[in-house]
């Protein structure tokens, strides 16, 4: 059964590429948002299986969305990847303190961020 | 299961414990109900056994107080008491289950498996299964297609962690947390080593999938569960895993990766070409804030903009192909971090980083699929360019001892060009690979016995483009020519430019190749192995992925391969072990091996060095890192494989008193 992935980034170049090589490389379906706001009108909307969501935006940053989205019951059960260029050790603690299903660091290789995203997930490409 | 007894009778104690650990439980042991509280709360349990009448804190006041913190670890009660009032009390606290003493151990254990059904984190079944695997926590068994699978108590514990959590990613930490008991001290090492011995266990009881996944960088998970198929009555239980070399993809399968990749390419091409032409505009923002820190101007907007495109430059250079544009844009960021003023001695350590990573972005991108500025899908480099050497072999037949001289002007150096005066010798040749192109003077046909020496020769060089030389240009020639089957028909006496063009193009457009450098990558995970291929098939490298370690050597010495690519934890031979093999043979010694790992702590880079290998590559894989590090080495092997070869020819000279031609 294919899966459906949200991605929150307002970098779009990397958003597209994610989101391209997710479509080559997977079956799963592929949103995007530029935005925070965005992405958790989308989740609330849609049934999403994963969320890939970027820490470092202007506005509403990731943290910030991660909360909103635990809060609601719609999609407080979506495991979330973060997508981050954070990588001093404070940052990762509180990564890790989130309870997010993964973290995928920036720069990262996006010919094999579909499988990346699926070993974390536990699916399979 | 990782079970807190909490019970101050000493001999209860230990015999309960005892029992549970009899059943592959990890027990921890408090005798009061404060210690209770406080394991409780450096630990994690799966369930608490609590006695009601314990000293400093009772196991009612106990319970209301976790629950009161949000603990939602399952409670058990334990209490001689057995009245309805005291069972509602102690349920009324917030217990989830109550056991009056003394009870049969079969009683505890089934109400101890009841409660972790009702915790909500298992199938609602008292088996637990994954594919043909089953554990059994009432027997305490584990079978794979109903044959019991000899399991280790904390083997057994560790498989039934990850059943029953199968969602769950358990770093080592938190595996020592769960299966040892607190007066246990073992290292994370005694956790690797565990993994590994499941694996290996469940793989000798005939289970060929992998249900223990490493993530990289944060430990380990059940993978997905496989779709149940039902074996047929001639098919072994035992589960052979097929290289993919000797299990090619369906030529549908093959067609859908190369679209796949070919889309992948072209799109993230496009994607490049338009984040470069953004870069002019984003460096403006850092130099902008640059020069205000320089000038004393930088305000505290103006550096948090600079510092915000930095951070974003850090994240996305690397992955569009700038990896060393990644690192300074990130050192740039940690310097704007500092509040306003930036210090006199940042200013030029700023100023010089700006200006590396202009100079680095001037540079091409190091990843095949961002090469190409004009969006345009990349050229695919063949083997030829800067990364590889023309390994081409060329057999010329013919009598005439200065056309082979004069040939080889007309060729790079790198193209082998093998000279036989006669039949005998173009066939005693002992060349290290077959022609990719033979030049054959049509006089050697027309001679007695010369149609079944061509025969011969097609024979023997299947695969070898065929140019005809001849002496004049006759009609006649011209159709034996034809009539052979030949490739070309080239007339000696032609111009030397016009024979070197026709050496090109034949070259070029009959698709004459390089020796393509061989890549043997031997990864149990296929989707690995198939990203790999993808990624060095672009550089003009033939791939060979292998998935089973047990046919590695039977592969390797088929495929002959210039590189070896090993990962390290599989099934069956570990790939240090296997490095170690090939470093002890003599023929095959001097392989390139890297070694693709997710360790990179020290201990583990000495014991990867130690057992022979010349690199190693960290997972997750970084494309560009990948292939350049394979290319640099297969270029390096190269080179001192003809390094070697001359001084060889030399010895020969300096014994015969020839020169080498």
């Amino acid at each position: 059964m294919s899966k459906n992935i949200l991605i929150i980034d307002d970098e779009q170049d990397l958003r597209e590429l994610v989101q391209l090589s997710l479509n080559c490389f997977t079956n799963w379906q592929v949103q995007t948002a530029a935005t925070g706001a965005e992405g958790i009108q989308k989740a609330i909307a849609h049934p999403f299986d994963a969320i890939l969501l970027d820490i470092s935006m202007p506005n509403m940053n990731g943290f910030q969305v991660f909360e909103q989205l635990q809060s609601y019951s719609a999609t407080q059960a979506i495991p979330v990847i973060l997508l981050t260029a954070k990588v001093q050790p404070n940052d990762r603690r509180r990564f890790l303190e989130m309870n997010v299903a993964g973290i995928i660091t920036k720069p990262f290789a996006s010919e094999t961020i579909a499988a990346h995203v699926a070993e974390l997930l536990g699916w399979q490409t | 299961m990782k079970i807190l007894l909490v019970e101050d009778d000493s001999f209860t104690r230990e015999a309960i414990a005892a029992m549970l650990t009899s059943h592959h439980h990890a027990v921890d042991q408090a005798n009061d109900g404060q210690m209770g509280l406080e394991l409780v709360s450096l630990w994690n349990y799966d369930l608490i056994l609590l006695d009601v009448d314990l000293p400093k804190l009772t196991g009612i006041q106990l319970c209301k107080q976790l629950r009161s913190q949000g603990c939602t670890v399952p409670i058990l009660m334990l209490t001689v008491h057995g009245s309805d009032e005291s069972i509602v009390q102690g349920l009324d606290a917030g217990a989830d289950d109550y056991v009056v003493k003394p009870c049969e151990p079969a009683q505890l254990l089934a109400r101890i498996r009841a409660i972790s059904r009702r915790g909500g984190t298992v199938v609602p079944s008292a088996l637990l299964t994954w594919g043909n695997l089953s554990l059994d926590p009432a027997a305490a068994e584990v079978t794979y297609h109903q044959q019991p699978i000899s399991l280790s108590a904390k083997e057994y514990s560790l498989l039934e962690l990850f059943l029953r959590h199968p969602k769950q990613i358990f770093n080592r930490d938190a595996i020592l947390d769960r299966l040892w008991s607190i007066d246990a001290t073992p290292t994370e090492k005694a956790v690797t080593n565990l993994v590994k011995d499941l694996r290996h266990k469940l793989k000798a009881g005939g289970m060929a999938e992998e249900i223990v996944a490493t993530v990289y960088g944060l430990g380990y998970r059940l993978t997905e569960e496989p779709q149940k198929f039902a074996l047929s009555d001639s098919e072994p239980l035992r589960f052979a895993p097929e290289s993919l070399a000797q299990e090619p993809l369906s030529q549908n399968g093959e067609r859908q990766i190369n679209e796949q990749w070919d889309k992948w390419q072209n799109g993230a091409a496009q994607l490049a070409a338009r984040f470069q032409a953004s870069l002019e505009q984003r460096l403006a923002v850092l130099e902008a804030g640059v020069q205000a820190a320089q000038t004393n101007t930088l305000d505290d907007d103006r550096r948090r903009a600079a510092k915000a495109e930095a951070h974003r430059l850090a994240g996305a250079l690397g992955t569009f192909g700038y990896e060393q544009g990644s690192v300074l844009a990130r050192a740039i960021e940690q310097i704007l971090e500092k509040k306003v003023p930036v210090r006199q001695k940042h200013l030029s350590q700023l100023s010089q980083l700006l200006t590396d990573l202009k100079q680095s972005l001037a540079q091409p991108a190091t990843s095949p699929q961002f090469m190409s500025p004009q969006g345009q899908p990349s050229e695919q480099p063949s083997a030829s360019a800067a990364a590889l050497p023309q390994d081409i072999v060329i057999l010329v037949l013919d009598a005439d001892p200065h056309f082979t001289p004069d040939l080889k002007k007309l060729l790079p150096q790198a193209i082998q060009t093998i000279h036989a005066r006669d039949w005998t010798t173009a066939f005693s040749q002992n060349l290290d690979s077959s022609p990719a192109l033979i030049l054959l003077n049509l006089d050697w046909v027309k001679a007695p016995d010369g149609m079944s020496q061509w025969h011969r020769l097609k024979r023997t060089y299947p695969d070898a483009k065929v140019l005809i030389l001849a002496d004049q240009d006759h009609l006649p020639d011209r159709v034996l020519a034809a009539q052979l089957g030949s490739d070309r028909y080239i007339v000696k006496t032609a111009e030397r430019g016009d024979l070197s063009a026709m050496m090109t193009q034949v070259i070029t457009q009959f698709g004459v190749q390089t020796r393509c450098a061989q890549v043997l990558i031997l990864d149990d995970d296929k989707t690995f192995l198939r990203l790999l291929t993808h990624l060095l098939k672009p550089w003009g490298l033939e791939v060979t992925g292998l998935s089973d370690p047990t046919q590695f050597w039977d592969l390797l010495t088929t495929v002959n391969p210039d590189l070896l690519l090993l990962d390290v934890e599989m099934p069956g031979f570990s790939g240090l072990e296997l490095c170690r093999v090939v470093r002890q043979d003599a023929y095959y010694g001097d392989m390139p091996i890297l070694v693709i790992t997710a360790h990179i702590d020290r201990e583990w880079v000495q014991q990867v060095f130690a057992a022979g290998a010349d690199d190693m590559i960290t997972k997750p894989v970084v494309g560009p890192e990948l292939v350049t590090r394979v290319l640099s080495r297969i270029e390096r092997s190269r080179s001192r494989q003809r390094l070697d070869q001359l001084h060889r020819l030399n010895a020969l000279s300096s014994s015969t008193g020839d020169k080498p031609g």
